[in-house]
This record gives structure tokens, C-alpha cells and sequence, in this order.
């Protein structure tokens, strides 16, 4: 499967180098594997069906992390005014080990950490996902989201700050 | 002098430039507000990373094997339907090329076609007639003064209007009449 005859990359390079970014920040944008498995999917085919090719595999990860946090958004967006007590049950959650209580509160704090990165603003929570969970620096970022890098600087720390006070509010077991 | 938070915290990321990135990391070693401002945020950092998960490779192959079958073979790009790109600068140059091409052959249209000028040495302007058989171009001013400078007699002007024929212009008033248009003589 091949983008076309002259670029000097395939679809297969681009899936393979772009796959677990993209995977990574769509899942932590909606909380749902199998959500992330279609809207990642999704972002793909819309890749191989765009006719114009872009130059490089960079410019492709960057189209496709655009494209593909776009659509896990507007999920969320329609999955909250769906959801309801029973959705949220159903949801994936966090193993818990019951073997010791630190594996337990470890647990806990992913779950509050999780909660607490959902609650941020959306174009905080943005930056933090891509920086965090995608492990992108404040370039690539700003080239995704089409803002300045001191932009981004400024996001994520506010970000952080938002979410320090947040998690020190829930009084958090620091591991 | 301390830092604020952003600086610390692109510090943190390693996003600083390296003469700045020297001049924060020893402020570190005598400075324990920022020190503790950094750690803040590292730990931020940390908690935020414990949630990550790392992609299962089966969940790779899983989308891969639904791609391969969604997008069918062969549907590569044809010459056809492949959009050229051409880059901004590019297209900025090329546009600037046109423009001053379509400047200069204005130019010299405007300056070599000399029947767009009014006024021109025009066989059109000029007066002929059987009773006054020298013929000055009314522009050519230099012929007129040295017609004054041979002859001393007075100079009758006149003007010959364009004929009847190249008035009829539909509304054309009607007072307009065929008098009008014959020059005395």
C-alpha cells in the first residue's frame, strides 16, 4: 500500500512511525481502547485518502495528531452528553491489584490523576497530552496545534500549575 | 535573581537554550525557591505519567489488519489526480514575476503606440482643404512658430469636425444639425 509512486516513504512507515503517538494521545484524551482503536483507524484512512502527499513523515505525524485529536475530541464532546452512571461503570478503569496497599493507592492515584487531567481546560489539557503522553517537544507541538512555541511553553506550566493545585486539593499520596 | 515559572518549567522539559539552560541549572544550585518550584512540577510530571500506557503491540497489528482490508490494493495515487505542491515562496516569486512582466509590457505599450496618445502627429487632426493647401499638424508646434516667423499674415484656425456619419449615436440630441458640421470657409 503505497501513498504514491514518487514519495519516498510508504503508508506502512508512516503507520509504523506514527501509530503508538497517535495511539497514546487519543487514549488519553477519551479513556476508551477500543474508541481509540476506531478514531486512530479512522485518522488513517482519512491519511491514505487525502490527495494531496505531504513532503516529509514528520509533516505527515503532525497532520495525523491534528486530525486525530480532533476527532477524539468531538467523541468526548458527543460521549458526555450521552454518558450517564452506568456508561461511566462500564468504562475502562484501573486494575486493582489487592495485593498491597501501595499498588492500591498507586491505583487511586492515577485514577484522581486521570480525573483530574480530564477536568483542565481543553487547550491545556491539549498541550499537557501531547507533552506528557505523546512525548513531543514544545516545536512540534506548536507546528500540531499551529501556535508559537512560547505559546506552548506557557500552556504547559499553566497547565501543571492547574493541576499541582487540583491534586494537592485531593490531598494525593505522592509516589 | 530568580525565574519565573514558565522558564523553570520549559527548564524542566528541556526546552531552554543551552547558554540560558547553564545560567538557570547553576541558579539552582543557591536558589531553593526555584529548587522547590522545580521539584513541584517534576512531581506534577510524574503523577501525570503514571497514568500512561504503553501501546499493546497487538493493538498495532489489530489496526493495521483493519486498514489493509478498509483501503483496498492498488489505489496508489495516479499522475492524475496528484495535486502539484508548489511552496510559498515559490508561488510569492512567480507572482511577482507576472506582475512586473505585465507592468513592463504596459509600459511599453503605453510608450511606443503612439495612437493612443491624444494629440499625436495624427493626419487626422490636421486641416486640409483646397482654399488653405498647407497642411500643419495642429501638435507640431515647431512648424506653426516657424510658419509665423516666414508670414506675417493673420492665421485663420479652423477646425474640421468629424462628419455627420460618426455622430449617429442612438439619443444623439436633435438640435444637432448638419450645419453643424461644415466648416466655414
Amino acid at each position: 500500500m503505497d501513498v504514491g509512486e514518487d514519495q519516498s516513504y510508504t503508508f506502512k512507515e508512516v503507520y509504523d512511525a506514527v501509530f503508538p503517538v497517535l495511539y497514546k494521545v487519543v487514549y488519553h484524551i477519551i479513556r476508551e481502547k477500543t474508541i481509540a482503536e476506531d478514531l486512530c483507524q479512522e485518522a488513517f484512512i482519512r491519511y491514505y485518502n487525502k490527495r494531496i502527499p505531504l513532503p516529509s513523515i514528520n509533516e505527515s505525524r503532525y497532520w495525523l495528531i491534528r486530525v486525530a485529536k480532533n476527532l477524539a475530541f468531538n467523541y468526548r464532546k458527543r460521549k458526555v452528553r450521552e454518558t450517564n452512571a452506568v456508561d461511566k461503570l462500564k468504562q475502562e478503569g484501573v486494575k486493582v491489584q489487592p495485593d498491597t496497599q501501595d499498588n492500591i493507592l498507586k491505583e487511586e492515584t492515577i485514577t484522581v490523576v486521570k480525573k483530574a487531567v480530564d477536568n483542565l481546560p481543553v487547550k491545556y489539557r491539549t498541550v499537557l497530552i501531547l507533552k506528557e503522553y505523546g512525548e513531543l517537544n514544545y516545536k512540534e507541538i506548536s507546528k500540531i496545534l499551529h501556535i508559537s512555541e512560547n505559546n506552548v511553553k506557557i500552556r504547559v506550566y499553566r497547565a501543571r500549575v492547574l493541576l499541582e493545585n487540583k491534586l494537592n486539593r485531593d490531598d494525593l499520596h505522592v509516589f | 535573581m530568580c525565574f519565573d515559572g514558565q522558564t523553570l518549567s520549559a527548564f524542566l522539559d528541556n526546552e531552554l537554550e543551552s547558554s540560558k539552560y547553564l545560567i538557570v541549572k547553576e541558579h539552582l544550585q543557591s536558589c531553593s525557591d526555584c529548587q522547590k518550584t522545580i521539584d513541584l512540577l517534576q512531581s506534577v510530571s510524574s503523577q501525570v505519567k503514571l497514568a500512561n500506557n504503553q501501546v499493546e503491540s497487538f493493538t498495532k497489528e489489530t489496526v493495521w489488519t483493519r486498514l489493509s482490508h478498509s483501503t483496498s490494493p492498488g489505489r496508489g495515487l495516479d499522475f492524475w489526480h496528484r495535486a502539484f505542491i508548489i511552496s510559498p515562496t515559490l508561488m510569492i516569486s512567480l507572482s511577482f514575476l507576472f506582475i512586473a512582466i505585465l507592468g513592463a509590457s504596459l509600459f511599453f505599450s503605453i510608450f511606443n503606440d503612439s495612437s493612443s496618445f491624444p494629440f499625436s502627429n495624427n493626419a487626422d487632426l490636421s486641416f486640409e482643404s483646397e482654399k488653405y493647401p498647407l497642411e500643419i499638424p495642429v501638435d507640431n508646434v515647431e512648424k506653426v512658430l516657424a510658419y509665423f516667423n516666414i508670414h506675417d499674415e493673420p492665421l485663420e484656425f479652423y477646425m474640421q469636425l468629424p462628419g455627420p456619419s460618426d455622430f449617429v449615436i442612438q439619443g444623439e440630441p436633435i438640435f444637432l444639425k448638419k450645419t453643424d458640421y461644415v466648416a466655414e470657409r
